[in-house]
């Protein structure tokens, strides 16, 4: 296995740069180093450009105990600032622009009311590099958050409340602080053919990054819901029923805000949603389940192509996991290039170029076009309980 | 077609704030819409289009809440049922039924002039029905007849099942029993929105009653005096009080700051037969408090005659009146002010340490002390009827007084000084050996019965214990959940205080 050569950055911190590695049963991730990374379930990665400057966050329970570890990478160079405690860290979402951190924390209640609460970070380049802002608390009753998004300008941050079977909306001000005001929307729910009342559970959510509408999933109910929050409540303009069921990924948008892929719960596969305007209405969109797509294993982990229109997933296969990208070409979803690596790979994030996968045990970075290995990033710190990952870029003028 | 008043209504200023102008908190945290229903069908749409909408609905009565359930509520629509207020009677079946926006003044005057009848409800002319009568509904007769709430035969209730779909339902001891117990005391935690109550029986309103109002001489009563006064109160109702023929005397002891030199006595007396003709119970009660010199005070309410009544130490005017001037001709309790208060059941007499902290809060000097009283009420009697507990969603059914802090301002710079004060003296009084050690802080151990949900206090929720504070320790609380789970399965109905979820 290649090494990684280490020298004393600025300050006395310890930065780690990437060297070749001959070839291996690994030679297939080129460059390649092992890393020390004790990941669970770990979810998004995002850099902006290809060696421009980037936090990378690295967030997960320990014991009970919450922790988000974060690192200022340029190109190669990942260089250790520090860490912070988050109690029962749930969810995450990074400002599309400032270097604001917002976390969800898995409560059922905050300060002896039932409600989630969210906490927004300012991002800085320090030993303590997350400042706490605020903490505002979700609406009455939307407990135990699963999930966050920011919309892609940058004024409305949307969480999914689980347990309180709600939406909730936040206001975002210009600097990235939320409204102390949730605007909420309660879900109840369906009753099918058979009868069954299914619970809702609000569970992911994304914003499109052409507009404000949002999809939320709910595995309980297997619904796709197409939000569109404003200051007068978050409305909901149309809903599809999974047929096969929602898994507890987020969903992917594609780049030009016409499609949602996500992936199914009970078959392995991945479903194609159309957005469009609806019949007989067509100042308002509606989502329907256009074709699904089956994928020979389950989907761990999804991912939008940045530009293209496409997704990239993960999945396992012969003890590692197969990486496709999907071009959907004829309302058909179709694997155009795909990769192995030996690694259980859990969860991904791209940067103009650059894929970044982490893995139970390494942090890789591949090649965006053709999915072949550049690079690996040695990570010193125990990453015991890590299952969740964001990064955000930043530039002198935003630090 | 029922009134909706939105932010940009001239109206809704006036109409989004209650009693308490504490709440709203902010605009920000206020209802989008009040909604004012006039029918039973209107109160149904409306709560259907809310859900449909995926807001909040919020119920309001007479506006009396001592909390902030009603009207913070952002981005949501407050129902207002004050103009839902009818009260009728069935010719064919006696049953008599009271819309839950009639105000209790004006339901004791509709009782009584058709059927002479009462509810055994409480003092305030303007509390609504709503919440008064589904939270419990306690007065001056419920020591003779029980709380109000005791009385119900049935209620119609607007409830949400699972898929979001609005219910009518009548409920009683046959249909939906576990609904109609919860509805009886606990109506108001987060089941459904009540828009009638029924009452098979009422029992009737006593033809007179006397009314005394005592003064004692706070400024110069000692620490060991007002010990005495205080004690000679309770051991009264420990004692004495429990006795059948005395369930027709009601007292509130009402202590306020000696700066305010309120420190005095409102007691309403008749026989069980609805007549004052026997003052005996009376006289031998204000014998008891007769060394303390008390001053008497004549209400000059409705006419009537007055008696006196000469002790040892002290003469003592009683006025002779109709009940329905002693119930109604008081029409104060209107007033919009910033409030706030507490609640505790006493099942035993005060110990010293309870007497001296009372004493020293208000003989200090503290703001609070001069904003705020604490009114002891006699309680039991009927109240504590056996069985009453196991067929109601009343726990409290072995107390002998009821206490209940208040305290109003009109400042809203001095909100969080009259919090933290009011909150600092509540605790210490419930704070030391008479109180269960892994409970400090709260009325719990076996001196107490807890606190009363119609007057709820939001500072008892950083005691993970609140819910067996306010509904005991005999399971009621689990019940609750298990009714709001089947009968709110989405908590579509929810508050700050209202019953969790399973």
């Amino acid at each position: 296995m290649g090494g990684a050569a280490m020298s004393a950055g600025p300050q006395g911190r310890s930065v780690f740069s990437s060297v070749s590695t001959p070839v291996s049963r690994r030679a297939f991730v080129a460059g390649a180093a092992a890393v020390a990374v004790n990941g669970q379930t770990l979810s998004r990665i995002a850099y902006s450009e290809p060696n421009a400057p980037a936090f990378l966050h690295l967030a997960g329970c320990s014991a009970g105990n919450g922790h988000v570890h974060t690192y200022a990478v340029t190109g190669d160079r990942c260089e250790f600032l520090g860490s912070t405690n988050i109690d029962s860290f749930a969810a995450y979402a990074s400002h599309p622009t400032l270097p604001v951190l917002y976390i969800a924390r898995d409560c059922s209640q905050w300060e002896h009311l039932p409600r989630g609460v969210i906490e927004t970070y300012r991002v800085e380049r320090s030993a303590h590099p997350l400042r706490l802002l605020v903490q505002t608390p979700m609406a009455l009753s939307a407990t135990r958050p699963r999930s966050l998004a920011v919309s892609s300008c940058g004024q409305y941050l949307l969480v999914s409340a689980s347990t309180g079977k709600a939406w909730n909306a936040f206001v975002l001000g210009s600097d990235g602080i939320p409204a102390s005001v949730a605007i909420a929307r309660k879900e109840t729910g369906p009753v099918l053919d058979s009868q069954i009342i299914l619970s809702p559970a609000p569970h992911a959510v994304a914003f499109s990054s052409t507009g404000l509408c949002a999809v939320g999933t709910d595995p309980s109910t297997k619904r796709m819901t197409l939000l569109h929050p404003s200051p007068d409540g978050i409305a909901i303009l149309s809903r599809c029923y999974a047929p096969f069921g929602l898994a507890e990924l987020c969903p992917a948008w594609t780049c030009d805000g016409r499609y949602v892929v996500a992936a199914d719960a009970h078959t392995a596969s991945l479903s194609l949603y159309a957005i469009r305007p609806r019949l007989g209405d067509r100042d308002r969109l509606g989502i329907h389940l256009h074709n699904t797509a089956q994928t020979k294993t389950p989907i761990k982990a999804l991912l939008a192509h940045a530009t293209g229109n496409g997704v990239f997933t993960s999945r396992g296969e012969s003890k590692g996991s197969r990486l496709e990208f999907w071009r959907i070409r004829g309302h058909q979803l179709t694997v155009e290039r795909d990769a192995w690596v030996p690694d259980n790979i859990l969860a991904f994030e791209h940067h103009a170029g650059s894929l970044w996968l982490v893995s139970e045990d390494r942090l890789i970075r591949m090649r965006y076009q053709d999915l072949r290995a550049m690079s690996a990033v040695r990570v010193a710190q125990s990453l015991e309980g890590v299952r969740a990952i964001v990064t955000q870029s930043y530039g002198s003028n935003l630090i | 077609m029922d009134a909706s008043v939105d932010r940009k209504d001239p109206r809704y200023e006036a109409l989004v704030q209650g009693h308490n102008l504490r709440f709203p908190e902010s605009a920000a945290v206020a209802p989008a819409r009040i909604v004012i229903c006039t029918t039973s069908a209107q109160v149904k749409q409306v709560l259907q289009d809310a859900i449909h909408d995926g807001v909040r609905p919020t119920v309001r009565s007479g506006g009396h809440c001592y909390e902030n359930f009603t009207v913070n509520n952002p981005g949501g629509v407050l129902l207002d049922l004050s103009l839902l207020n009818a009260v009728r009677r069935d010719p064919a079946t006696g049953e008599c039924c009271v819309l839950p926006g009639a105000v209790l003044g004006d339901v004791y005057q509709a009782l009584y002039k058709r059927e002479g009848v009462t509810l055994p409800g409480g003092t305030c002319y303007s509390v609504g029905a709503g919440g008064h009568i589904a939270g419990g509904g306690f007065g001056v007769l419920s020591r003779l007849f029980g709380l109000t709430s005791d009385w119900l035969s049935a209620v119609d209730i607007l409830t949400v099942d699972a898929s979001g779909r609005v219910t009518e339902r009548r409920i009683d001891k046959k249909n939906d029993a576990d609904l109609f117990r919860a509805c009886r005391g606990a109506g108001t935690a987060g089941f459904g929105v009540i828009t009638a109550f029924y009452f098979q029986q009422l029992p009737l309103a006593p033809r007179e009653v006397i009314q005394v109002d005592l003064h004692f001489p706070w400024e110069a009563m000692r620490e060991d005096q007002f010990v005495s006064l205080l004690m000679a109160y309770g051991d009264y109702w420990a004692t004495r009080g429990r006795d059948p023929d005395t369930w027709g005397l009601f007292a509130i002891l009402d202590i306020g700051a000696r700066s305010n030199g309120r420190l005095g006595m409102y007691i309403q007396f008749c026989q069980a037969d609805g007549t004052a003709k026997d003052l005996s119970v009376l006289q031998e009660f204000l014998a008891r408090f007769d060394k303390f010199q008390p001053a008497s005070h004549l209400r000059g309410m409705g006419g009537g005659s007055t008696v006196k009544h000469i002790g040892q130490h002290s003469s003592v005017e009683l006025s002779r009146m109709s009940w329905l001037a002693a119930a109604t001709g008081d029409r104060s309790g209107s007033m919009q002010e910033r409030a706030k208060y507490k609640s505790a059941y006493m099942k035993r007499n005060f110990v010293p340490a309870e007497a001296q902290t009372i004493y020293r809060f208000y003989s200090g000097n503290s703001i609070t002390s001069r904003s705020s009283v604490v009114a002891i009420d006699s309680y039991g009697g009927a109240v504590n009827r056996r069985g009453l507990a196991e067929e109601t969603a009343i726990a409290q059914r072995a107390s002998i007084m009821k206490l209940q802090w208040q305290c109003y301002w009109s400042d809203p710079s001095m909100d969080a000084q009259h919090l933290r004060e009011l909150d600092a003296f509540y605790t210490e009084l419930y704070s030391g050996k008479h109180v269960d050690a892994d409970h400090q802080g709260t009325p719990w151990g076996d001196a107490y019965e807890g606190c009363y949900m119609n007057y709820p206090d939001a500072d008892m929720l950083r005691y993970t214990y609140w819910p067996e504070l306010y509904y005991g320790q005999s399971g009621l609380y689990p019940f609750l959940q298990r009714v709001k789970q089947t009968y709110d399965p989405n908590n579509v109905f929810h508050h700050a205080m209202s019953v969790r979820p399973l």
